[in-house]
């Protein structure tokens, strides 16, 4: 599966602009592809992040954004493994959530 | 009245650009060629050969005349637009074409069935453009998650301009991923539910 081609390095702007429409678009979509809309915005957000000055390289955040590109599309056609990979992910998350709040 | 505008773009897509007779293609082939591309080379695509997706898109079968809109992008500006305000734009091409139906002619010339007739229609002209981009060596994607307020703002449509369907082009990569392949539709022989034949 090759790596979506979302955009990188993007701004403020283009993020709200993206989260404004999907917020709209919710209202007349199931649920699995609001639950798209949030894990794309997850990777564009990490994109942006690594993109800004100042903000320091974290290789945690841009490992999950590689996973997040792989498998995003699995929400089409391979719901069930669609799930399966999100649980993992976020699992993943709440882990290293803890692990940083715990160092 | 909008018929005065509507004709503009009818009467573009009439005359068959050069070259459309002279290059005969299998369209069975372009059907197993047919693919959605999300991933595409950065080069614009050359204006003649957008010219032929128009004039593709407007072969298509239409409930009646000057019903169908196209609004023809390939201004990096304007992409960066729809790319912003379009959850379901998850590609990145250089180029685009939104099938759009005036629906106050619909519903003057056809009432209230014009709605699934116009819609059908737009699904019909993206199916052409579909399949005149293979043998163009170009690919498509078909957008349809959107607000549809937010591409009317983008595109500046007015409000009785219907965007339907979004068309992604570009020159796709090299080695794109291959497609799911699930192409067979349920088919049912005399009546629903019949046994397949053995």
């Amino acid at each position: 599966m090759s790596q979506t081609p979302l955009p990188e390095g993007e701004s403020v702007f283009d993020l709200a602009c993206y989260l404004i429409s999907s917020a709209r678009l919710a209202m007349d979509e199931t649920p699995r592809y609001g639950s798209l809309r949030l894990i794309v915005a997850a990777s564009r957000l990490i994109a942006a992040a690594e993109a800004m000055e100042g903000v320091p390289p974290d290789d945690t955040l841009l490992e999950w954004k590689r996973s997040i590109d792989e498998n995003l599309f699995k929400v089409m056609n391979q719901y069930p493994e669609y799930g399966e990979w999100l649980a993992d992910l976020t699992r993943t998350v709440g882990r290293e959530a803890t692990q940083r709040n715990l160092a | 009245m909008s018929q005065t505008k509507a004709a503009a773009p009818a009467a573009a897509a009439a005359a068959p650009p050069t070259g459309t007779e002279a290059e005969p293609f299998d369209v069975f082939l372009a059907m197993r060629k047919r693919r959605m591309h999300r991933d595409f080379r950065p080069e614009a695509v050359d204006e003649a050969l957008m010219e032929r997706l128009v004039y593709a898109a407007g072969r298509a079968p239409t409930a009646r005349a000057d019903l169908r809109h196209l609004v023809v992008v390939t201004d990096p500006r304007m992409i960066a637009s729809i790319r912003q305000v379009c959850p379901g734009w998850l590609n990145n091409a250089p180029a685009m074409i939104a099938v759009c139906t005036d629906t106050r002619l619909s519903d003057e010339l056809i009432g209230p069935g014009g709605v699934p007739a116009t819609l059908m229609d737009s699904g019909a002209a993206a199916a052409y453009v579909s399949l005149a981009a293979p043998p163009l060596g170009l690919g498509i994607c078909w957008v349809t998650s959107w607000p549809e307020e937010a591409v009317q703002g983008a595109l500046y449509l007015p409000d009785h301009i219907r965007p339907d369907i979004l068309i992604a082009i570009g020159h796709p990569v090299a080695q794109p991923p291959l497609a799911p392949r699930r192409f067979k539709p349920v088919v049912h022989r005399e009546r629903f539910g019949s046994e397949p034949a053995a």
